[in-house]
């Protein structure tokens, strides 16, 4: 009497089960299966920050991408996991996105550190892995489904400047320069470029040296760069640093002709914070809010109404960027088959809103070399010229007391 | 010898050292007096420093006055932690294992709070004497460290005449060195336990507004810092107070000195190597331990 | 007055105190003999608050005290100078006194002990400066007494003051706590050195395994054979 209840309420249930599962499938099976773009970024922990804007952009591209009917006509859905800012974990959830996940595409990660670790990841499984790569070294290993679109790559990182100083005319280019580089893998990707460049336009390197984060005291840097009579100083280093080596140039009244900074001033903390400071400092950038190539402003004119920020901050275009190529890549393959992707951006010039970009061999575009300076707590490029929204200021005028 | 270079380099040392051991201080008598490793120390002065930069934002309120009411806030916020988190803890077999695991996780849940609270955006304190210096001879001071210096004087001082001079802070003292017996002549335990927990946190808000002087900071700095605090406090001997000054201003000149004469990327594995060599020979610290 | 009512004590399943009964009447001298591990420092921590009882009470002046925190009970006027002098070893002979005064009663009166302690212990004022774990061994057992006595205690329990001292040193210190005595104090004293003890207390208590199996004026547990043969070695 007893079993014959259990039977029946397990049949009964089964029955329900299968009737809910039927109801669930027929329910989807009305709208098209998204496209599903897995991976991971760093939602918590030390890159926090960047990767939240990074999110933001890929999802607005998502976004866009929905409204005007999908890709390939299915709407795209993200499944992000939170790597914690460890390369480690990133690697791990690449292959839980692939293997367990069956991701239909791949989205690119940050920072360098877990780019570089994951992209043999995307080798070895053949998915295409548009991101911002690690630096140089990550794109000579002769992987072919990774791309750079666009990379954020430290040998290219003062080209712009560069070739703007290159532009001067000899007698106006300082004399000496102070370099100063933290002491980790971001810092020492800057300086061969440094080295080609300075030798190439005469400046004579007086100062090289690095220093182990995190930087206990600015002063004595400056110090020696004053003493040295260093009229250029190149301050290669992240925010913390970078900040504090401003401020003991202006403690000091260390007056450079030019200040270049690395990664520090790119974030928007720099202007915020340092407010006058932080003015007249160089950088570089593959990629700015102000570019002209079309996309940018619809992309700022969205930040504006719901962040309220002038433009957008560069992570969330790279992250809108890295999603456009990878996008255009599918469409123009026609499919989700890695492989033809891969081709295909390989053998077709794509359109971003880091402007135009033919990937070679490496998965590289051609070197993106936009020069920044701030001017007003403002970034403005002013270099290559056609671009520009500013004309350099030089030599940095003195400090503001 | 560039004398500038180096007198401008061991200011700089020395500035730092002296807050982190303000920093410090309370960490070696919560450490020392009650035992407790507490992880999420740093993280309050964090709270501090940002409170001080939003009432600097805000109001224009200058960051060390704001102490005046963030010391007694934090000391009130301790009394809290403690009644309800540590003092249950205390009683455990392994205290100290114990409370680091908690602080561990009160550390991540203040972290947490302070990201929801002030974004993940690093910040830096800006006063009318911000880059403002004072000259003398050749050398440079700026207004700012300075300020944090006299603060780390000034609090490493009142915390040393309060465990010396009051009878609380000598009840504080009896406790640690014989607690029976502390107790046994009218000492609450988990009272006095509960004012050096809160004087520890308050010292620790001005540690880090002393910090946030002389360093760019974000809710995760803390961790940072607690890798300071564990180097003062070890090198000067737990629950010393005026040895974690000492080790302060030491291993500022070790910074300042290496910062002059070496190549800088020795400077931290250089400091953190005098710490292995501390730990190896006098495993208790420079100094005698002496609350 | 305080009164021991079968007080049980029991450190996890091992029982300390089984049942234990006493009083000590205001102004006596009262002597507490056994040999080690008997229970007499488990009997005194009990009092003081540091261990929890399991069963019966204690009272004092006729109100119960059972489960009162130490420092509370020291607020009551109950003072312990306990085993091995637990003196705050760093602090010094002066800040060692002033923490026998912390509880609010007698720290009023702070100055005043001060004077008469130094002046009964000549040799702590001479020290004053040092610190306590510099003293030798008898000015330590002075200093733990004098810090007792700071807290001007309304009952004094001594938990073997004569522990570790030289003869002489220990005959000294017997007849300061009989001259304490004399002068209107309380005391409860604790010691293996029976017959010292049993001279100077009025009367006194076996206590053996947790249990009291003797009670009496002194002079009848000095003539009682038991005592004779294991603590006096007669």
């Amino acid at each position: 009497m007893r079993r014959d209840f259990v039977k029946g309420v397990l049949v009964f249930l089964l029955l329900v089960g299968f009737s809910a599962a039927f109801c669930l499938q027929s329910a989807g099976a009305q709208e098209k299966k998204p496209i599903i773009i897995g991976g991971s970024l760093p939602l918590t922990g030390e890159f926090a920050e960047t990767a939240k804007w990074i999110k933001l952009g890929m999802e607005y591209w998502g976004q866009e991408v929905n409204k005007k009917g999908g890709l390939l006509g299915r709407p795209v859905e993200f499944k992000i996991y939170d790597d914690e800012s460890n390369a480690n974990k990133a690697v791990t959830f690449a292959e839980k996105a692939i293997t367990v996940d069956k991701v239909d595409l791949l989205f690119g990660g940050y920072p360098g550190t877990a780019a570089r670790a994951v992209m043999p990841v995307a080798e070895k499984h053949k998915y295409v892995y548009v991101s911002m790569g690690g630096h140089m070294k990550s794109f000579e290993q002769g992987y072919t489904y990774c791309f750079g679109g666009p990379p954020l790559m430290g040998e290219w990182w003062y080209e712009g400047f560069f070739l703007w100083l290159n532009s001067l005319p000899p007698e106006q280019r300082p004399k000496r320069a102070a370099l100063y580089t933290m002491n980790n893998p971001i810092g020492a990707s800057l300086m061969s470029s440094l080295y080609t460049w300075l030798k190439k336009l005469g400046i004579e390197i007086v100062i090289d040296e690095k220093y182990n984060l995190p930087l206990p005291d600015a002063t004595p840097l400056v110090v020696k760069a004053k003493q040295m009579n260093c009229d250029i100083l190149f301050s290669n280093g992240f925010f913390d640093d970078g900040v504090m080596t401003i401020r003991a140039a202006k403690a000091l009244d260390y007056n450079p002709k030019a200040i270049v900074q690395g990664i520090g001033s790119v974030i928007p903390a720099w202007i915020k914070e340092l407010g006058p400071d932080g003015d007249y400092v160089f950088s570089g950038t593959s990629l700015y809010n102000k570019l002209k190539y079309p996309g940018n402003d619809q992309l700022n004119a969205y930040v504006k109404e719901k962040f309220n920020l002038p433009g957008y901050p560069v992570y969330f275009g790279f992250g809108y960027c890295w999603m456009q190529v990878l996008a255009q890549g599918v469409e123009g393959a026609g499919g989700l088959d890695q492989t033809k992707i891969r081709d295909w951006l390989k053998s077709h010039e794509v359109h971003s809103i880091a402007g135009p970009m033919k990937f070679d061999a490496k998965g590289l575009p051609a070197p993106i070399n936009f020069c920044t300076q701030i001017q007003n707590g403002k970034v403005e490029l002013i270099w290559p010229k056609d671009q520009a929204t500013a004309e350099p200021i030089y030599p940095k005028p003195a400090w503001k007391k | 010898m560039n004398t500038v270079l180096l007198v401008q380099s061991l200011i700089g040392g020395i500035i730092m050292g002296s807050v982190y051991a303000l920093l410090g201080v309370g960490f070696s008598l919560t450490w020392g007096v009650m035992r407790v490793i507490h992880i999420s120390h740093a993280a309050f002065g964090l709270i501090a420093a940002f409170v001080a930069y939003g009432c600097l934002q805000r109001w224009g309120i200058d960051p060390i006055a704001s102490l005046v009411f963030m010391v007694p806030l934090l000391f009130c916020c301790a009394c809290f932690v403690y009644r309800f988190l540590i003092l249950p803890v205390t009683k455990a077999r392994e205290v100290i294992v114990s409370s680091m695991i908690l602080t561990f996780g009160i550390a991540i849940i203040v972290e947490n709070i302070m990201l929801l609270i002030w974004g993940p955006d690093p910040r830096l304190i800006t006063t009318w004497y911000t880059s403002r210096v004072f000259i003398v001879g050749p050398f440079y001071f700026q207004y700012a460290p300075v300020a944090g210096f006299v603060m780390a004087v000034a609090g490493v001082g009142v915390i040393h005449l309060f465990l010396k001079k009051t009878y609380t802070g000598k009840a504080v003292r009896a406790a640690w060195q014989q607690s029976d017996a502390a107790q046994l002549y009218g000492v609450n335990l988990t009272r006095i336990s509960m004012i050096t927990f809160g004087l520890a946190v308050g010292s620790a808000g001005a540690g880090g507004v002393g910090l946030a002087l002389l360093y760019s900071f974000e809710p995760h700095a803390h961790n940072l810092w607690l890798i300071y605090l564990f180097l003062v406090v070890i090198v000067g001997g737990v629950g010393n107070v005026l040895g974690t000054a000492a080790a302060g201003v030491l291993i500022g000149i070790i910074t300042g000195l290496s910062l002059a004469f070496l190549p800088y990327q020795w400077v931290n594995p250089l400091t953190f190597g005098l710490l292995m060599a501390v730990l190896a020979v006098r495993p208790h610290g420079l100094f005698r331990s002496e609350v | 007055m305080l009164a021991v009512e079968r007080l049980v004590v029991k450190y996890d399943e091992l029982t300390a105190l089984r049942g234990v009964s006493l009083t000590v009447e205001s102004g006596a001298l009262v002597a507490m003999i056994g040999s080690n591990g008997a229970g007499k420092t488990t009997l005194l921590n009990a009092v003081s608050g540091l261990i929890p009882t399991r069963e019966g009470t204690i009272s004092w002046e006729g109100s119960l005290i059972t489960g009162l925190t130490p420092d509370a009970v020291c607020r009551l006027g109950i003072v312990q100078a306990p085993e091995g002098r637990k003196l705050f070893a760093k602090m010094t002979v002066e800040e060692n006194l002033q923490m026998g005064a912390y509880s609010p009663g007698p720290r009023a009166r702070v100055a005043e002990s001060m004077k008469r302690v130094l002046e009964l212990f000549p040799r702590l004022a001479e020290r004053r400066r040092q610190t306590a774990e510099s003293l030798s061994g008898g000015e330590q057992q002075m200093l733990a007494l004098g810090r007792a006595l700071m807290a001007t205690p309304g009952l004094l329990m001594l938990d073997e003051p004569s522990l570790g001292l030289a003869p002489i040193m220990a005959a000294q210190i017997f007849e300061i706590i009989g001259d304490l005595n004399r002068a209107g104090t309380t005391i409860l004293l604790v010691s293996q050195e029976v017959l010292q003890t049993l001279s100077i207390a009025r009367d006194g208590y076996l206590l053996e395994n947790g249990e009291i199996t003797l009670a009496g004026p002194s002079e009848r547990l000095l003539a009682d054979q038991r005592v004779k043969k294991s603590y006096l070695g007669l």
